[in-house]
């Protein structure tokens, strides 16, 4: 099993844009095994179609590091970023999943170990968590992905 | 495998967050792993929402009030790692360092993690360093939330 790391990220929700990416490296295949989302904005009755998406170029968003979940494990050789305001570029059928949520809920999606969403070792490529439509409101939105590599 | 522990920890949600309501502290001697934890409210249901973050810190808290660690086997002794509830906010909370875990939850629901024991979050063989799960943000109210860690070590 590789060295696990965590991941947080959060944007204001509109419609076709990115919360969070982890972007590969040539080095390595990394694996999304968990996704934790939800969010902390004053409740509202909104309905949120968010989708994982498998990307070739990683777009621009804040920096993230994603942290080791073993403190003595070394720098993650992934890189991330939260809150995209240049979208990566989506590759055309990519969904890896798509799921609607409210936005009251909290959704956690976690596999069996070793069965994660597998990304290639090539730069700039990897999975990004996408806004793809909102009902009504800008609530802001929490994502925590767990990778191993 | 190694003995399993539960800690039990309890806090209003706090008016101006941060506030932490529970930790778990290491020791020189163990490196325990986090492989479970629970989060709810019991208190009159509200329509309010609430984000966690569970932290890294290297200092624990100045202000808050110690937990015991039960076993899960009563057969097993005491357990090494100490445990915090309640931390007071602003100079009572722990020196954080990493986030890894954020969770965004309605207060009206309980939030359950747990992973394989390979998959658990790792605290260092270092005394006073650990994790504690905080209150990062509160949509509104001051109901009490509980927290359940559970533990190998």
């Amino acid at each position: 099993m590789g060295r696990r790391y965590a991941t947080t990220g959060a944007k204001v929700s509109a419609a076709g844009t990115t919360q969070l990416v982890l972007t590969s490296a040539a080095t390595m295949r990394p694996r999304l095994y968990e996704v934790i989302w939800g969010s902390a904005t004053a409740p509202a009755d909104a309905a949120l179609e968010l989708a994982l998406l498998r990307f070739t170029a990683s777009g621009t968003g804040t920096g993230v590091t994603p942290k080791p979940f073993d403190p003595s494990d070394p720098a993650s050789s992934c890189t991330a970023a939260e809150n995209l305001t240049v979208e990566p570029s989506y590759a055309l059928v990519t969904a890896m999943q798509e799921v609607g949520l409210n936005q009251q809920i909290t959704w956690r999606w976690v596999t069996a170990p070793y069965e994660g969403i597998a990304m290639p070792a090539i730069a700039a490529n990897g999975v990004g968590l996408k806004f793809i439509t909102i009902s009504a409101g800008t609530p802001t939105c929490q994502a925590t992905f767990y990778h191993d590599e | 495998m190694g003995r399993k522990y539960n800690s039990e920890g309890q806090r209003l949600a706090p008016a101006a967050p941060p506030a932490t309501i529970l930790t778990l502290i290491s020791a020189a001697t163990i490196r325990p792993r986090i492989y479970e934890w629970v989060i709810s409210c019991g208190k009159a249901p509200a329509d309010q929402a609430v984000k966690f973050s569970m932290i890294r810190f290297t200092a624990s808290s100045i202000a808050a009030v110690a937990v015991t660690p039960t076993p899960m086997d009563p057969n097993d002794p005491t357990c090494i790692a100490t445990a915090q509830q309640n931390c007071n906010a602003g100079a009572g909370e722990p020196t954080y360092t990493d986030t890894l875990q954020t969770i965004s939850l309605n207060q009206q629901a309980t939030f359950r993690w747990a992973s394989p024991i390979e998959n658990a979050i790792i605290l260092p063989a270092t005394v006073d360093n650990g994790v504690g799960l905080q209150f990062t943000a509160v949509s509104g109210g001051t109901s009490q939330y509980q927290a359940n860690f559970l533990h190998e070590e």
